[in-house]
């Protein structure tokens, strides 16, 4: 058994690619904060359904939102189908699932007169929120570790 | 390689406006550099400007310096005689440099290399806590 097959390690994973997308989005809003006719683009909100859908099969759970689903779930759980346990996991679970797209952000602050809409206290907020986040989601890894050790210590 | 790409693009930015910085610099240095003899141009103001460039492999838009021109706003007039600049009516062309316009450039430039670094420092204690994961 690998860390992969835990839902929620899995799920967590996810959630940290996610972060790391947007920080990288964030530093580039940074960058070009004084280059004219720049927009900010922000990534888009991680959505539970496709992770719950993606994450595992075995999980009551995950089979029930994914009858429930629709588009966004067959679109999320595009990858190859794994029927036996030696296929490897081919761009659909955890890749697809848990990506970002960058996406312009519609509603800026304010724009400058030389068509930049970049306000460095919006982004520098949406920074620290980022990190925040990524502490608690690497805490919470950390706990989840932790335990499984304490149950494979204790006999 | 996000978090990596992340401080790469800080950087980049980092450097533009290290390049403004120069720029600033050497307006507020020659504020006062006036010709040496009538007819001449004292010192023309130079402005920096910026683009964004799409780097393909990465697939991010990092911050370029598109390139320095000069400010061709009208120099300003002072009435001084007794230079050696000046014509016959007594009176010599100073440059363009509003020191005031330069230092709070210099400001919004410190402002953005401050931000840049933050994010530095953010994406490196993010890494960080990602390689302590895996320490224990």
């Amino acid at each position: 058994m690998t860390t992969q097959n835990l839902t929620l390690l899995n799920a967590l994973t996810q959630k940290m690619d996610w972060l790391e997308e947007r920080q990288k989005v964030i530093a580039q809003n940074i960058s070009n904060a004084d280059t004219p006719g720049y927009r900010p683009n922000d990534v888009t909100p991680i959505d539970f359904k496709s992770i719950l859908a993606g994450s595992s099969s075995s999980l009551s759970l995950g089979t029930a939102a994914a009858s429930g689903g629709g588009i966004k779930m067959a679109s999320a759980a595009s990858g190859l189908a794994t029927t036996n346990s030696a296929h490897m996991n081919v761009g659909g679970t955890s890749s697809s699932a848990g990506k970002a797209a960058a996406k312009q952000d519609k509603h800026p602050y304010e724009v400058a007169p030389a068509g930049n809409a970049v306000v460095l206290e919006e982004q520098l907020l949406k920074m620290n929120e980022n990190y925040t986040d990524h502490r608690f989601i690497t805490n919470l890894y950390q706990k989840n570790i932790d335990m499984l050790k304490t149950a494979i210590r204790s006999q | 390689m996000d978090l990596v790409q992340a401080m790469a693009l800080a950087a980049k930015g980092m450097k533009a406006q290290g390049v403004r910085m120069k720029v600033i610099s050497e307006n507020l240095a020659n504020a006062e550099t006036t010709p040496t003899a009538p007819g001449q141009d004292p010192y023309r103001r130079q402005v920096v400007t910026f683009k964004n460039e799409m780097d393909r492999t990465e697939g991010v838009r990092h911050v370029e310096v598109d390139r320095i021109q000069n400010d061709n706003s009208d120099f300003l007039i002072k009435y001084d005689p007794s230079h050696p600049a000046a014509d016959e009516l007594g009176y010599i062309r100073t440059p363009n440099v509003n020191s005031l316009i330069e230092m709070m450039d210099m400001r919004e430039a410190q402002r953005s290399y401050e931000a840049n670094l933050g994010v530095i420092e953010t994406s490196r204690a993010m890494l960080t806590r990602m390689v302590d994961l895996l320490r224990n």
